[in-house]
């Protein structure tokens, strides 16, 4: 089939489509140019979505209480000190996203059993409480000692392996340690509070005093 | 079969929206061209697409990307660095752009963006002259074939291009790394300036360790804005502080009014009059209505990257160009090259314990070539074990101590707290070698294969030599040796053995040359069988030289534009 001559031609949509593409760029100058004096600004008034952040997602994979546990667990590996710690990184939610659409299966069920399985020791050994959450700091790092020296004496002098094809056969410790130190640092309250980030610095200056940085 | 003929001719059909594609529509438009521009990708909506500004808490792996998609749809994209969590969405799908591997070659690594913008959207920026040490590297060592072409040539069209660009970097006076016209330099780090003083004073100022040339704005520049120092330019830049195709040169373009870019535009091959012996127009497949479209242009600029422009050559195969289009030397598709890299080697620095940095600079820092060199320092700098020669990208930084933070047993308020603060300074030398021009090195078209729209995919066949490996043991002795005249502690050499394709600095496929036996394209970048048709590309190269391409890429384009429209206009085209 050959259209012929006199039919609405494909250029028009071109053109149009011209316009979608460069649309962006062409209207920049008519922009306020004091909103480029400062590019985050300029950035959030494009993007407005970024700033709201919106409501907290239910847990997918996680119950409730996997994912307390789990916080529990990251606020005493990175506590509140001078900063905010892992517990106010919000550990769970990024986790129940890995188990939900990122760790292989095999490592997604070693997780969730071992997570079982050390808040089980919680309950054997201080039967008074639903779980490690409940306990009170020390006894909770006395279980995460514990669990530390396990991990210690399964890896046998071998560096914890990052390949995702491997993480589940990393000790809990180790895999629960990981997460939390890759979630918190970058988290909001890890990243801004911990690190001194701005996500848009604004200038380069390529020698400051540490304390100033 | 073609199914819709588009009865407009345009003055110019550029293929491609890339770094040449989008200087070919800049200069077309403005010397009075209509002209059309075909992307085989989607468009990319600056303040819908790009994401520089979403920080890792609000992505939905924090960084660590969509595994299981890329996996399963990029698992050669996903391979490049930059094809993380953010930008992945600007690199194709392996499974609807397939490609192979012919025999005796290694795995070729074929990197690739197509949307409104190309890889402008993704390079790196680092932006060199080249000079007549590469212009004229072929004919001085008898690999390859001669540039018809030298430093003097292209000199002004540097400046041309520089000049809209916005270049940072500063004046060297190295005669293998010509200056610019440069806005002022991203400033060296203090770590950054010891090390230049100690390589100057050890090595006679023969090792000139300068802050890396980036098409970068360092300030205002043509109504784009100076850079906020976000430090990841792939994202996207809402400023426009940084040079891409969409930043900055189809917005000059589409000024003119007499720009239509045409995006979903996979070029299946071009259409060739016998009765002119010129290029009719492009066939072109819909990517979203599957349409079978025939676009009519009076002249061509082929700009659709090194491979995917061989690719469309010998698709277009014609009763007289049974091998394919603008291919009676054969060439079309061979000497393909790239650049060895993923080799060098690193130490720590003591001192400026207590120094550091701010802001996320968009570059490091650049050491020129410094082995077998040309004219009077030639004997001085010859090797024995290989020809031509490498730069190195480098930089002196401090790392942050948490990354290191599963290696250090413990946890609590202690342990969080010794990983508080910086590692110490650390210098690094990554090699960028040059890669000899080889006719086995070559793009071909796979038999069976098809991509997504039923266009034969092409089948790459290369493999690094010799030369290459001996470079690369040189890369790594003479940066150890530089480290080691710095006093620096915990040496490591490393060398990966990049794959040909990775540094995603391919080029060679239909070499400009004085001779059209054995050469695509003469000195104007024109195609010496069809003369309305301009290869702009990196296809274009005739050697690789070892400095970044794609700033020599737009002064070739823009200098082809200018011959092509004075051709047009003297009615010769």
């Amino acid at each position: 089939m050959t259209r012929s001559p006199g039919q609405e031609p494909a250029e028009t949509l071109g053109r149009r489509r011209a316009l979608q593409v460069i649309g962006g760029a062409a209207a920049l100058p008519f922009l306020p140019a004091e909103l480029f004096a400062n590019p985050h600004i300029a950035h959030l008034h494009l993007h407005p979505q970024q700033e709201t952040g919106g409501e907290p997602q239910p847990l997918a994979v996680l119950t409730e209480h996997q994912g307390a546990t789990l916080n529990a667990i990251a606020e005493r590996i990175l506590p509140t000190t001078d900063t905010p710690g892992a517990g106010d990184a919000g550990i769970p939610a990024f986790v129940d996203r890995l188990l939900e659409g990122w760790l292989p299966d095999a490592a997604r069920d070693h997780l969730l059993a071992e997570l079982d399985r050390f808040d089980a020791r919680a309950r054997e050994s201080h039967p008074e409480v639903g779980g490690f959450v409940d306990l009170e700091d020390q006894a909770q790092d006395e279980l995460l000692t514990e669990a530390q020296d396990e991990a210690l004496a399964r890896r046998d002098g071998r560096a914890f392996s990052r390949n995702v094809n491997r993480l589940h056969e990393q000790p809990f410790f180790d895999l629960v340690k990981w997460l939390t130190l890759f979630g918190y640092y970058t988290s909001e309250a890890g990243m801004k509070s911990e690190l001194g980030y701005r996500i848009v610095p604004g200038r380069w200056d390529p020698c400051v005093d540490i304390e100033d940085a | 079969m073609v199914q819709i003929i588009e009865r407009k001719t345009w003055d110019a059909i550029v293929i491609g929206s890339g770094i040449t594609g989008g200087w070919a529509a800049k200069e077309l438009t403005e010397k009075g061209l209509e002209t059309l521009v075909l992307e085989a990708g989607p468009p990319v909506i600056p303040e819908r697409d790009y994401n520089e500004h979403t920080p890792p808490w609000q992505m939905p792996y924090r960084g660590l990307r969509d595994r299981k998609h890329q996996a399963e749809r990029q698992p050669v994209q996903s391979r490049a660095g930059a094809c993380d969590e953010w930008s992945g969405k600007f690199f194709v799908d392996d499974i609807d752009n397939p490609y192979s591997i012919g025999d005796g070659g290694q795995e070729f690594l074929w990197i690739r963006a197509r949307i409104v913008g190309g890889r402008s959207l993704l390079w790196g920026r680092q932006s060199y002259r080249w000079s007549d040490l590469d212009f004229e590297a072929n004919t001085r060592d008898g690999y390859g074939t001669d540039w018809p072409i030298r430093y003097r040539d292209l000199a002004p069209w540097y400046d041309h291009v520089e000049s809209f660009v916005g270049i940072a970097g500063q004046p060297e006076n190295m005669p293998q790394l010509p200056d610019g016209k440069f806005l002022p330099p991203i400033a060296q780090t203090c770590m950054e300036e010891r090390v230049r003083e100690g390589l100057d004073r050890a090595f006679g100022g023969t090792r000139r360790f300068t802050p890396a040339r980036v098409a970068v704005l360092t300030k205002h520049h043509l109504g784009r804005r100076a850079c906020h120092y976000c430090g990841i330019c792939r994202r996207g830049c809402i400023s426009r502080s940084y040079f891409s195709s969409l930043n900055a040169t189809l917005p000059a373009a589409e000024a003119t009014g007499r720009l239509t870019v045409r995006p979903n535009s996979v070029v299946r091959n071009l259409v060739y009059d016998e009765q002119t012996d010129r290029v009719s127009g492009v066939h072109l497949i819909d990517a979203e209505s599957m349409e079978s479209i025939e676009v009519r242009g009076r002249i061509v600029f082929l700009c659709a990257s090194t491979i995917e422009s061989a690719r469309i050559l010998l698709n277009s195969k014609t009763p007289r160009f049974s091998e394919g289009l603008a291919n009676s030397s054969g060439q079309v598709g061979r000497n393909l090259m790239d650049h060895i890299f993923q080799v060098g080697a690193n130490g720590n620095l003591d001192g400026l314990e207590d120094k550091t940095t701010f802001g996320r600079r968009p570059n490091s820092c650049y050491l020129p070539r410094f082995v077998n060199l040309d004219g009077d320092r030639a004997e001085a700098t010859r090797e024995k074990d290989f020809l031509r020669g490498f730069g190195y990208q480098c930089g002196a930084r401090r790392g942050t101590l948490w990354q290191g933070g599963i290696g250090q047993p413990g946890f609590g308020a202690d342990y969080k707290a010794s990983l508080r603060g910086l590692a110490p300074w650390r210098l690094n030398f990554s090699g960028f070698g040059e890669n000899l021009p080889n006719p086995d090195n070559r793009v071909t078209i796979d038999p069976e294969l098809e991509d997504r729209w039923g266009i034969p995919a092409a089948r790459i066949t290369m493999s690094y030599g010799e030369n290459e490996e001996a470079m690369r043991e040189s890369i790594q002795t003479r940066a150890a040796e530089m480290l080691e005249a710095l006093g620096a502690r915990n040496i490591r050499t490393f060398n990966r053995n990049s794959l040909p394709g990775f540094a995603i600095h391919e080029m060679g496929t239909a070499r400009m040359g004085r001779d059209p036996a054995t050469s695509v394209l003469n000195g104007w970048c024109q195609s010496w069988d069809v003369p309305n048709l301009f290869i702009t590309d990196g296809a274009a190269m005739a050697s690789s030289a070892c400095q970044n391409p794609s700033l020599t890429y737009m002064a070739l384009t823009a200098r082809a534009c200018d011959y092509a429209v004075r051709r047009m206009r003297r009615l010769e085209l």
